[in-house]
C-alpha cells in the first residue's frame, strides 16, 4: 500500500475550474467518521431492506487493501465509514463444521432438498475464517433437475440474521421467489420455509439469499441449479461439462475485510474482492485430454466484478446465456460476464500443455489518466498429451443455428417495432460523502468508463455507504424513483422497456439489471438491433448505453427489478412491478 | 452544421486551386444533446458523439464522430485483452477545398502515434465507418492523393480525441502537489 503523507495545510488553490476549499480538509461532515471504531452509527429500520445482523463482531475499521502504488487522497486519511462494522463470529469457532466442496444433487420431479444456511469454517489460501455455507458446502449443492419438474426445498435459517432463498432466473410461482417483504416474510434465525420451485426452462440458474446479499452472498451462500432438458441433442456433444461459479473475496492482513453492519459498505462501486474464487476456491484446476471439448456453465456470483474471461487462447463458442440457448452459436475470444449473469460456452483444447483461465481487463489509473492491462489468473486447464477418447471436433467446429429457439421467439417478433412502453434512467445521488472525495469525483467528469472492471479508488469506495449514497432507478416521464415506480403488466401481453444508464452523474457505473420471475429479450443496444437473441433475466448496461428489452410477463405477482451489484441493491436501486393474471389463457404459454 | 442544398463532401474532390470553398453535406443530423430536466441525458440511442475540430490547415472544417460499442454476443464488445471495441463513424459536414489533394481519408491512431489505422475514404455522403479496438485514440481526417495510402502524407484537416482522452491526470491535482508533484 502506498500512501501520501497527510496534508495538515491548506490546499493550493484552483485547478480545472474547481475550487477546493479548506472544507476539504476540515473534519468530515456527518457522513463519515474519523478514527472511529465504527460502532456508533444508529441502526436503520427501512422495512424489508436493511436487515441488520445480530451478533457477530464489530472490529475497528481499518484501511481497505489498496493496489500497490496507488496513492490515497490525503484528506481521506484516517477517515472511516459512517457505519458500524460486521464480521460473522461464533462463540466457539472450533465447533463450526469445516466447509466442504459442494456435492451434486440430482433430483427428479417432486424430490425434496433440505437446504440449511449455516456458519462454517472456511479455509482460503491457508487461512481459516468464519463464513457461511448452504449445507456446510462451498458453493451450495449443485442441483440438477429436469425441465418442467418441480423440486421442493425445505430451507432452514441458522444464521444470526433473517434470510431467504431467491431462485435467480427461474420463472416460478411468485410466493416462492424469496424476496423479503414482497413475496414472503423474511425467514428468522432458527425458522424454516418451504419453497416449491417449478422449472419451466432448461439452462443454468443459481440461488442465493435476498437479504443483505452484500454479506450473506459474499460469505458463501450461493449455488447452481442446472435444469436439464429431456431431449438428447439439446446441447452439442462434448467430452465433459464443468459448472463453474466465479467470485472474488476481499481479504487483508487481518482476515476478511469487515462489512457494513446497518447498511452496505462500498456503495459506490460495490465490493471488489482481491482473491479470485472459482467454485469457492482460488486456483481452479482442470485436466483434460488433447482435443477434448468442454462445456462450461458459468455463473458470476461476485458482488460487483464484471469479468472478461479468456481461456488461454482456446477457441470458445458461445452457446447459451441466462435462460437457454442463443438463436445462433458464435465464436468469441473472450467472454464478458456481469454479476448474476450466466453463460454456456464450449471450448476445445487442441494441444497438450497449459491454458491459463484468466480475467483480462483494461483497468484505469486515474492518477496517471491511463488505462493499464490487468490479468488475473483464475486457474489453469492442463491438457495431457493423449487424445481424447471421443473426437467431437467436427461438431465443435460447426456453429449451430437453434431453430427451436428462433421458433420460440417467432411469435414475439411482431412486437419488436412496438413503441416503448416504459423507460428507466439509471443514476446516483450522494448526501454526506466527504467533501474532498466529492470534489475529486466532480473533477473527473469528462470521461466515464463504460465498465469499471476493478476498484480504482478503494478508499473512496470504502467511505461510500448505503447511508450517503443512493442508487436510483428513475422513470423520466414521472420523475418517480425506485420503490415509487408503479408498473403494472398483464400476463401474456408483452411490453417494451427502455433503460438508459446516464453518464451525467457524480459517479456513473455499469449496472446488471435483473428482473425477477420473467424473461426478456434484449432487442437493441444503443439503437442497434440485436441479431442473435437469447432469453435473459439480467442485462448489463454500460455507462452511457441504452438497451431496449421486450419483456414477456408470464408470471403473475409482485416482482423485483433491481441492479445486481449487491451494494447498489442495498443502496436503493430496486423497484417492484406487478404482473396481473391474464383473464384467460396466456397467449404465450 | 447541416447544409440543405450543397453537394456532398468526400470521395474524389475536384481540384480547386486557390480560393477556399466550403462544401456541406445534407441529410444527417448534428450532435445529439437531448437532456432531461436535471441535465441527465435521455437518449434513444446513446453513442459517444465528439465534434471534429478543424486545424489551421482547414479553418471552418466541421464534422463529428460517433462511437458505439461493437456487436458481441455477451453485450459488451471488448477484445481478448479487454480493450473496448468501438464501431466508429466519422461524419464530415464541411471542409474548405483549396488544395490539390483529392481524397479525404479518416484515420485512427493511438495517442503516441505508434499505431494507426486507415478507416477509409470519406464517402459521398460525408461518412466513413470502421472499427477501433483501442481504449484511447485520436481520429483525424487528412487530404490525400489516394485513399489507399498506408500512412497519411497530406495535411491534417480535422481531429478529435476519443472521450477517454479527456481523462484527467490526478497527479496534477492540487491536493497532490504537496508530494513533490509539480513545481
Amino acid at each position: 500500500m502506498t500512501e501520501l503523507s497527510s496534508p495538515g495545510r491548506a490546499l493550493p488553490g484552483i485547478l480545472l475550474g474547481l475550487s477546493l476549499t479548506l472544507a476539504a480538509l476540515a473534519p468530515p461532515p456527518a457522513g463519515a467518521q474519523e478514527g472511529a471504531d465504527g460502532a456508533s452509527a444508529a441502526p436503520d429500520s427501512t422495512p424489508g431492506m436493511m436487515a441488520e445482523p445480530r451478533g457477530g463482531r464489530s472490529p475497528a475499521w481499518r484501511m481497505p487493501p489498496m493496489p500497490a502504488g496507488m496513492p490515497m487522497l490525503p484528506p481521506l486519511k484516517g477517515m472511516t465509514p459512517d457505519l458500524g462494522s460486521f464480521l460473522p463470529s461464533a462463540d466457539d469457532p472450533e465447533s463450526l463444521p469445516d466447509a466442504r466442496y459442494r456435492e451434486v444433487r440430482r433430483l427428479s420431479d417432486g424430490d425434496t432438498l433440505s437446504l440449511e444456511a449455516m456458519k462454517v469454517r472456511r479455509t482460503i489460501e491457508g487461512r481459516t475464517f468464519t463464513m457461511y455455507g448452504f449445507n456446510g458446502q462451498y458453493p451450495g449443492p449443485l442441483v440438477e433437475a429436469p425441465e418442467d419438474g418441480t423440486i421442493v426445498v425445505e430451507f432452514t435459517n441458522e444464521l444470526d440474521m433473517p434470510s431467504t432463498v431467491h431462485w435467480h432466473g427461474v420463472r416460478l410461482d411468485n410466493r416462492f421467489d424469496g424476496v423479503p417483504d414482497v413475496t414472503q416474510e423474511p425467514v428468522a434465525p432458527g425458522e424454516s420455509f418451504t419453497y416449491h420451485v417449478h422449472l419451466p426452462d432448461p439452462g443454468i440458474y443459481w440461488y442465493h439469499p435476498h437479504v443483505r446479499s452484500d454479506i450473506q452472498q459474499d460469505l458463501g451462500l450461493y449455488g447452481n441449479l442446472n435444469v436439464r432438458p429431456p431431449e438428447q441433442g439439446y446441447y452439442n456433444p462434448v467430452n465433459r461439462e464443468e459448472v463453474l461459479i466465479l467470485d472474488d473475496i476481499l481479504l487483508d492482513g487481518k482476515g476478511l475485510f469487515p462489512y457494513g453492519r446497518e447498511r452496505a459498505l462500498n456503495a459506490l462501486m460495490g465490493r471488489f474482492g482481491n482473491v479470485f474464487l472459482v467454485n469457492g476456491e482460488p486456483g481452479y484446476e482442470l485436466t483434460v485430454d488433447r482435443g477434448e471439448v468442454v462445456r462450461f456453465f458459468l455463473t458470476n456470483v461476485s458482488a460487483t466484478r464484471t469479468f472478461n474471461l479468456h481461456l488461454g487462447g482456446a477457441r470458445m463458442k458461445v452457446v447459451g446465456a441466462d435462460i437457454g440457448k442463443f438463436e445462433r452459436e458464435e465464436w468469441t475470444k473472450s467472454l464478458v460476464i456481469a454479476p448474476a449473469q450466466r453463460y454456456i460456452v464450449e471450448a476445445r483444447f487442441p494441444d497438450a500443455g497449459t491454458y491459463a483461465f484468466t480475467n483480462r481487463v483494461q483497468a484505469i489509473d486515474h492518477f496517471a489518466g491511463e488505462f493499464y492491462r490487468q490479468v488475473d489468473t483464475l486457474g489453469t486447464v492442463s491438457v495431457r498429451d493423449r487424445a481424447a477418447e471421443e473426437d467431437h471436433s467436427e461438431e465443435f467446429e460447426t456453429l449451430r443455428s437453434n431453430e427451436d429457439v428462433s421458433d420460440g421467439i417467432a411469435p414475439y417478433r411482431e412486437h419488436f417495432d412496438d413503441p416503448v412502453d416504459h423507460r428507466l434512467e439509471l443514476t446516483v445521488r450522494q448526501d454526506g460523502l466527504p467533501q474532498a472525495m466529492v470534489a475529486v469525483m466532480q473533477m473527473d467528469t469528462l470521461f466515464r468508463p463504460p465498465v469499471e472492471w476493478n476498484d480504482v479508488m478503494p478508499m473512496m469506495n470504502y467511505l461510500s455507504t448505503g447511508r450517503n449514497v443512493t442508487w436510483i432507478l428513475r422513470e423520466p416521464e414521472t420523475g418517480r424513483e425506485n420503490m415509487e415506480i408503479d408498473w403494472t403488466f398483464r400476463q401474456g401481453e408483452v411490453s417494451k422497456i427502455q433503460i438508459h444508464n446516464a453518464r451525467r452523474s457524480l459517479h456513473p457505473m455499469q449496472h446488471p439489471i435483473h428482473l425477477h420471475g420473467q424473461r426478456f429479450l434484449v432487442l437493441s443496444r444503443d439503437g442497434e438491433r440485436n441479431g442473435n437473441l437469447v432469453w435473459k433475466d439480467t442485462v448489463l448496461i454500460p455507462v452511457g448505453s441504452t438497451v431496449t428489452l421486450l419483456l414477456d410477463p408470464s408470471n403473475p405477482g409482485d416482482w423485483l427489478l433491481h441492479c445486481h451489484i449487491s451494494e447498489h441493491l442495498e443502496a436503493g436501486m430496486k423497484t417492484v412491478f406487478t404482473v396481473e393474471p391474464s383473464p384467460g389463457d396466456s397467449m404465450r404459454h | 452544421m447541416n447544409g440543405a442544398s450543397n453537394p456532398p463532401v468526400g470521395g474524389t474532390l475536384a481540384l480547386l486551386g486557390g480560393a477556399a470553398l466550403v462544401l456541406s453535406t445534407a441529410g444527417f443530423g448534428g450532435p445529439n444533446s437531448a437532456s432531461g430536466p436535471d441535465g441527465a441525458a435521455v437518449c434513444e440511442a446513446a453513442p459517444h458523439r465528439v465534434d471534429l475540430e478543424s486545424t489551421g490547415n482547414a479553418p471552418g472544417a466541421s464534422g463529428w464522430m460517433d462511437l458505439r460499442f461493437g456487436n458481441a454476443p455477451h453485450g459488451v464488445a471488448v477484445t481478448e485483452d479487454g480493450s473496448y471495441r468501438y464501431e466508429i463513424s466519422v461524419h464530415v459536414t464541411s471542409v474548405p477545398r483549396n488544395r490539390g489533394e483529392s481524397t479525404l481519408v479518416a484515420w485512427a491512431a493511438t495517442p503516441n502515434l505508434d499505431r494507426h489505422l486507415n478507416l477509409g475514404a470519406v464517402g459521398d455522403d460525408g461518412v466513413v465507418e470502421g472499427e477501433v479496438s483501442w481504449n484511447k485514440f485520436l481520429v483525424f481526417v487528412t487530404a490525400e492523393s489516394s485513399a489507399s495510402v498506408e500512412t497519411w502524407q497530406g495535411p491534417v484537416l480535422m481531429k478529435a480525441t476519443s472521450p477517454s482522452g479527456n481523462m484527467h491526470t490526478m497527479a496534477g491535482h492540487g491536493i497532490f502537489q504537496q508530494h513533490g508533484i509539480g513545481c
